[in-house]
């Protein structure tokens, strides 16, 4: 099993990155869960035709502990196991609180030997803003960190950010770094910035994807592209990400 | 919500990683507000006079909290704790801590890397029963010290759960010691105090793995108690054995015989319904005392810290020294004990000498310091508990006695 956190900036494309990567994954035969982890509780929605599963912090709030996992997990496109943190409402509570208290939940009832993914991708919703939002890199939850970027200077700079506070927490045996995603805007030279940003930050870009109409289509009709058509070049580098994603449990069970 | 007139509140979670630690010559720390461990050392802690503190707190300022000042409070204990030259630093959690998450695994990792000294976290939240946290606390030390390639010793015991919230002074336990020598039995580790002799005070945990049975003497020591028998295969007495029959009855327990039954009562006292209000091992053992030795058959025991663990009937139990009767109850409410108290049928009363000021009624008082109670006040009182010294104490105050029979 590998767990992967996928941060970025705030709109930069995360939840679309993870879906489509969780959906190649469940294509090509993978058992995988994704976890949103934003109060907004969509970053499943385009694995579910629309609709998310009961958010967690809700379902403690009205019902207490669920018996079963099943109570708050919901099988999607590729029969990807898809929950939903929740949280506050705007302005008040605290989501980085909350989302330690779902993720001790989904530990202390056994989810992850429950449902024995291959794969766990935790869709973060923003830059690390709190330590709240640093939760998901904390030992015993994610083993690697990959961040969606463009090549925009504020996208890079949060990735910058992100970077810099994984490496502050080295010796906590906190996640390490996977890599950058780029998720192209269609700037010039976006793919060279990126590229040399990586290279700055000593780490590298695991993946493109080009800026694509198609996605957001499907996405109009509650799908990700990997579902809408597989066979498009765009779907094929999720497939492509998907791998190397995969690749990351391989080289750390050599290590 | 509960109203306290006359008693504290209890001690909670971190006080009993304190007490579960403090004789192991470690630093622990409350990760708590600045003065948050003071309390602890100089009104809780009676072993504590005057020398460097066992027991720190962070310190937490409001800015602390706000903007995160982690590597403050990591570089103060990394100071702090090689400064006083302790074992081990063991994180120790309160309300702060839980209502914003702080990652104290984390932290712990952090310190011991830049000390070299083990360091580990106990999950504490501050708002759980003291046991709780003692209980934590024994099971983080553990998985931190034990050795579980330790040479077998087929006659050794532990002795699981002897924390001086729940039984007071080392001195006390003396007698348990001594019985528990004359079956035979040699004691490896002693959780919590090092074994006497031993130079190094952590040794003895190390070797618990190799002991071939442990004897709990609180519900502080039940957990780990289960754990060794899952991962050692050590069987496990529990109980607090008080009085002659209770010290007949513990040593039947630890030589495995099923079939003991308590030789009649030689004295007769003149209660008939008496009210014990404490921690539950030695409330049971209270009872057995008063039932076997006094003849008094109605015992109600009162459990101010959950009683359920003495009688989960895990695997490995072997043998317990606790029978509950249906009008037992586990309460810390004053209003409710003070009721409970004020019977007009509860002819005696043994509690912690702060409950004495509950009772309105008749009947006698016989004071017994539950130090998580009381704390510093009666930790020098004059009274035992333990086999023939907890008979002589309870004669003398049953019967006016001042001598073991």
């Amino acid at each position: 099993m590998i767990k992967v956190a996928i941060y970025g900036k705030g709109g930069i494309g995360k939840s679309t990155v993870t879906s489509c990567i969780s959906a190649a994954l469940g294509l090509d035969g993978y058992n995988v869960m994704q976890l949103g982890c934003d109060p907004k509780t969509d970053s499943t929605i385009n694995l579910l035709g629309g609709t998310p599963p009961p958010p967690i912090l809700q379902y403690l709030q009205e019902q207490g502990q669920p018996e079963a996992l099943d109570a708050i997990i919901r099988r999607g496109f590729g029969d990807v196991a898809c929950l939903e943190v929740g949280g506050p409402t705007p302005g008040v509570g605290c989501f980085g609180r909350g989302m330690l208290t779902a993720f001790d939940l989904l530990d202390e009832m056994g989810a992850y030997d429950t449902y024995r993914p291959d794969v766990v991708l935790y869709d973060i919703m923003a830059d690390i803003v709190c330590g709240g939002i640093a939760v998901p890199m904390r030992e015993g939850f994610a083993d690697k960190v990959c961040i969606v970027t463009s090549g925009e200077k504020m996208a890079l700079l949060a990735a910058k950010n992100i970077i810099l506070a994984l490496r502050n927490f080295a010796d906590r045996n906190y996640a390490e770094l996977g890599g950058l995603i780029l998720n192209c805007r269609d700037m010039d030279d976006e793919v060279e910035r990126v590229e040399e940003f990586a290279h700055k930050m000593d780490t590298s870009v695991i993946g493109v994807i080009p800026r694509d109409t198609a996605i957001h289509r499907f996405e109009e009709e509650g799908k990700t592209i990997v579902e809408g058509d597989r066979s498009l070049p765009t779907s094929k580098r999720f497939f492509d990400l998907g791998r190397t994603i995969v690749n990351f449990a391989a080289s750390r069970n050599a290590a | 919500m509960k109203e306290y007139h006359h008693l504290l509140p209890l001690a909670t979670g971190y006080f009993g990683v304190s007490s579960a630690l403090y004789d192991f010559e470690g630093l622990v720390v409350v990760y708590g507000p600045a003065g948050g461990a003071w309390h602890i050392n100089v009104e809780d802690e009676p072993r504590w006079y005057r020398g460097p503190a066992t027991v720190v707190g962070a310190g937490l300022l409001e800015m602390d909290v706000i903007l995160g000042n982690d590597d403050k409070f990591i570089n103060n204990i990394v100071e702090t704790a090689k400064g006083l030259n302790r074992r081990f630093v063991a994180l120790s959690g309160t309300p702060i801590s839980e209502i914003i998450g702080t990652d104290l695994k984390g932290f712990a990792r952090t310190i011991e890397s830049r000390t070299d000294m083990p360091v580990f976290m106990v999950p504490t939240a501050g708002s759980e029963p003291y046991p709780e946290g003692a209980s934590k606390a024994l099971l983080a030390l553990a998985d931190k010290f034990m050795d579980p390639d330790a040479p077998k010793h087929p006659k050794g015991i532990n002795v699981l759960g002897a924390i001086h919230l729940s039984t007071g002074k080392e001195s006390h336990l003396d007698p348990l010691f001594e019985t528990i020598a004359s079956t035979g039995f040699e004691p490896v580790g002693v959780l919590s105090a090092p074994v006497p002799g031993q130079a190094d005070s952590l040794e003895g945990v190390r070797q618990a793995p190799g002991a071939a049975m442990n004897a709990v003497v609180s519900t502080s020591g039940l957990k780990l108690a289960e754990r060794m028998y899952a991962d050692y295969g050590i069987p496990f007495v529990a109980g607090m054995p008080v009085g002659l029959a209770g010290r007949e009855a513990y040593m039947a327990l630890l030589q495995g015989e099923k079939d003991f039954s308590p030789a009649k009562p030689v004295q007769s006292a003149p209660y008939e319904h008496v009210l014990v209000v404490g921690e539950p091992t030695l409330g049971y053992g209270l009872k057995y005392c008063l039932n076997h030795d006094f003849g008094i058959s109605q015992v109600n025991v009162i459990s101010v810290t959950p009683s359920d663990p003495l009688f989960r009937g895990n695997e490995g139990n072997i043998g317990l020294l606790a029978e509950r009767g249906k009008a037992d109850r586990d309460t810390d409410d004053e209003g409710e004990i003070s009721k409970l108290m004020n019977d007009p049928s509860v002819d005696l009363v043994i509690a912690d000498p702060c409950y004495r000021a509950l009772l309105s009624g008749s009947a006698k008082f016989v004071p017994l310091p539950h130090i998580a109670m009381s704390a510093r006040i009666h930790w020098d009182m004059d009274y035992e508990y333990s086999m023939d010294k907890g008979h002589a104490y309870l004669a003398s105050q049953l019967l006016g006695n001042t001598s073991a029979s």
